[in-house]
Formats: C-alpha cells, sequence, structure tokens
C-alpha cells in the first residue's frame, strides 16, 4: 500500500519537489535530498492523512529535509572554519548554473536567499512555486491569514531590499 | 482573494519577476534515468524498511509474551509463597499440633484435602502424654485426666483408625498397664475411676480395630468420675 502510493507519488511530484529544493537549498545534490524526501515519506506514511493533499504532505516534508540540509552545511562550515571538517562547498551546481539566471534573475534569486527564513519559505511557495493560500497554510502548517500576512511582508520587504541594490547600482 | 489580489497589486511586477524564474532543466539535470534510479533505492528501501518493521513487531510481541510469562511466574511464586507462609505460621496451636504428631508415629501417612486430622492429632497426644508422664501420686493423675479432658474438647475425628496407627499408641498404653494397675492399691481414693480406665484399655488392647472415639469417651469418662 505504502509502497505503491509512495510509487506513484513520485513520479507525481519529484520534478516539483526538485525545483523547491533548488530553491530552498540552493547548490549541491538536491537529487539526494529529493530521495530523502521519498525516505522520509515511507518512514512517516502512518502519520498521513487519507483526505489531506499528498502534494502539500510531500512539500511539508521537503522543507523539513532542506532545512536539516541548511543546518548540516552551517555546522559543517562551521568546523571548517576551525579546522577540523572536510565540507567543500560545489561550485558547478549552483542554482545559477543550473537554472542559467540571467543577470536580473541572478540579482533577484539572491535578495530572496538574503530574506529571513519564513519570508523565503512563503516567497518560494506562493510566488515560485505558485500554490494557493490553503496549499501553502497546510505546508508551512501555518493558518491562512498568518500566510497572507506574511506574504505580503515578505513582498514588501523583498522590494525593499532589491531597490536599494538599485538605486546602489546608480 | 479579491482582498489579496488588491493587497499585493502594487508589488504585481515583482510578482511577475519571481515567477518569471526559471525552472530547472529536468531533461539535463533531473532526467528519467536519474528518477528511475532515485525510484529504485526507495523500493528498495521501502522494503527493507518494511521488513524491518514486520520483525520489530514480531520481535515485540515476542517481548511482551516472555513478560507475560516471567510476571505470570513472579505471580504464581509470590502467591504460593503468601499462601504456604500462611498455612505454617498462622496458628500456633497448630503448628505446636504438628509437631507432636512425629510423636504418636503418624508422620508418612498420606491424608487426602480436607481431611487433615488436626484434632485426632491433638487428642492423640493426649493419650501419648498420659501414658507418658508416669504418674505416682494421685494429684498428678488428677490434674493430667483434667488436662486431657480439656485437650480432648473436640471429637470430630475425620475417620477411624486403622489398626496400623493404633499399633504403637497400644503398645505404648500396654506397657503402662502395670504402673496404673500398681497406683490402684497405692492410692485407694482413685481405685475406682482407675480400674474403669485400665478395664477400658485391657478391652480395647485385644482389639485389632479400635475407634479412636472410643477411647476418647473413655478418657472423658475417667475425667467426669475424678472430679
Amino acid at each position: 500500500m505504502a509502497i505503491s502510493k509512495i510509487s506513484e507519488w513520485f513520479y507525481l511530484y519529484s520534478k516539483d519537489i526538485y525545483h523547491f529544493l533548488l530553491y530552498y537549498v540552493g547548490s549541491g545534490d538536491i537529487e539526494d535530498l529529493v530521495q530523502e524526501v521519498f525516505i522520509r515519506a515511507i518512514k512517516g506514511f502512518d502519520t498521513y492523512q487519507e483526505n489531506s493533499s499528498p502534494k502539500t504532505w510531500l512539500f511539508s516534508i521537503a522543507r523539513h529535509v532542506g532545512i536539516d540540509e541548511l543546518r548540516r552545511r552551517k555546522r559543517s562550515r562551521i568546523k571548517n572554519a576551525i579546522g577540523i571538517g572536510d565540507y567543500e562547498p560545489t561550485e558547478d551546481r549552483t542554482p545559477e548554473k543550473v537554472l542559467q539566471l540571467n543577470e536580473n534573475h541572478k540579482e533577484l534569486y539572491q535578495v530572496i536567499q538574503s530574506l529571513k527564513a519564513n519570508y523565503r519559505d512563503v516567497i518560494i511557495l506562493r510566488a515560485i512555486k505558485e500554490m494557493s493560500v490553503s496549499e501553502t497554510a497546510v505546508t508551512l502548517n501555518w493558518n491562512e491569514n498568518k500566510v497572507r500576512i506574511t506574504y505580503h511582508r515578505a513582498l514588501k520587504a523583498l522590494k525593499k531590499e532589491r531597490d536599494g541594490i538599485s538605486d546602489e547600482r546608480e | 482573494m479579491g482582498y489579496q489580489m488588491n493587497e499585493n497589486e502594487q508589488f504585481r511586477e515583482l510578482i511577475d519577476d519571481i515567477q518569471s524564474l526559471p525552472e530547472p532543466d529536468y531533461e539535463n539535470e533531473f532526467d528519467m534515468k536519474t528518477r528511475d534510479r532515485i525510484h529504485e533505492n526507495i523500493i528498495n528501501f521501502s522494503m527493507d524498511y518494511r521488513n524491518k518493521r514486520r520483525r520489530g513487531i514480531i520481535g515485540k510481541r515476542v517481548l511482551a509474551g516472555i513478560t507475560s510469562a516471567i510476571a505470570l511466574l513472579l505471580f504464581t511464586f509470590v502467591f504460593l509463597t503468601i499462601n504456604d507462609g500462611e498455612k505454617t505460621a498462622t496458628d500456633p496451636n497448630e503448628q505446636h499440633n504438628l509437631d507432636e504428631e512425629h510423636l504418636v508415629g503418624l508422620q508418612g501417612n498420606e491424608y487426602e484435602e480436607g481431611q487433615y486430622p488436626i484434632h485426632m492429632t491433638y487428642d492423640l497426644n493426649a493419650v501419648k502424654r498420659y501414658v507418658n508422664n508416669q504418674p505416682d501420686n494421685g494429684e498428678e493423675i488428677r490434674s493430667l485426666f483434667k488436662q486431657m479432658s480439656n485437650d480432648s474438647v473436640k471429637f470430630d475425628l475425620q475417620r477411624e483408625l486403622t489398626s496400623e496407627e493404633w499399633e504403637k499408641v497400644k503398645q505404648d498404653l500396654n506397657s503402662k498397664l502395670d504402673i496404673l494397675n500398681s497406683l490402684i492399691s497405692d492410692n485407694s481414693d482413685f481405685n475406682q475411676p482407675i480400674h474403669l480406665f485400665i478395664k477400658f484399655l485391657e478391652e480395647a488392647k485385644g482389639e485389632d480395630y479400635l475407634r479412636y472415639e472410643d477411647v476418647v469417651n473413655g478418657i472423658e469418662f475417667l475425667s467426669k468420675e475424678l472430679n
């Protein structure tokens, strides 16, 4: 039961999850993270509620996988800084290269990455993945009002940052 | 929704820019081959995980069974220990009687449940005490018979005694008849009751199969005569 459903969901949503994780964690082996998402889905299949959407459930897992990966990288960077780590960031698979971003997109991508976590989450889900408010609310385990307000504030912060960069350039 | 649209209308250009960010080139970066490989890994993991869970569930059941069996054994052990303790330590008088049983040669006999001859043993001990005390004056005999009478309050025998069980008691009684006979002449006050008792014992002596109740009645009769 679990195997067949997860197998079906893999072919339905793996691209979306790859896309989300690429924007969420940036560089690195996103394939491994996609695999990790579905492994966690198998482990937690008993907690999945039949009436809920598999897409939001998988995105919720993907977000946690992304958070864990960012923390792991942060720990590795600290270890590297004090000389006990062996982490080497892979510069050959940065989102800029994978996504072949032009200058305008590269700047926008970097500004999104510089936002605080809540803002980044809601921008990626609402604007990039084009999820509805209710889907975003389920994925982030927030209420819909919080999604609306945070999205509005995130856009405001993003615009401010972007305008700031434009002003500096001029 | 309309409010949301209006609220974010000022960011329309920005939203459009964000939505124009390109999607990955799946054919190069996340092609079918890569997806099939990941899918295979997931399926393998899923089967391993299912087997591991199944083994875990069986292990838990076995562990629960073993734990239950140990708990049952412990409970049985504790219950039996408490029960045994109650049987052996509640009544010191009963303990005394059981010890006395050795004196009358009843050790080794097997009784069915509910037929344990507590009263019988006690009364037999009264007889035994009588024949072993070798009374040498009238006062001692009087107190002895009183004691025997008190001791023999309960005559509710569980069963009749067999000749084997009585054999040792009878031998003891026979060996004391001479002493009792000599007391008749020495203590004239007690001639009559002692004579009656000796007569009773002599009658009993010839019986192979003697009812204990008869012996007890004789003792009771004698003690009344003495009073």
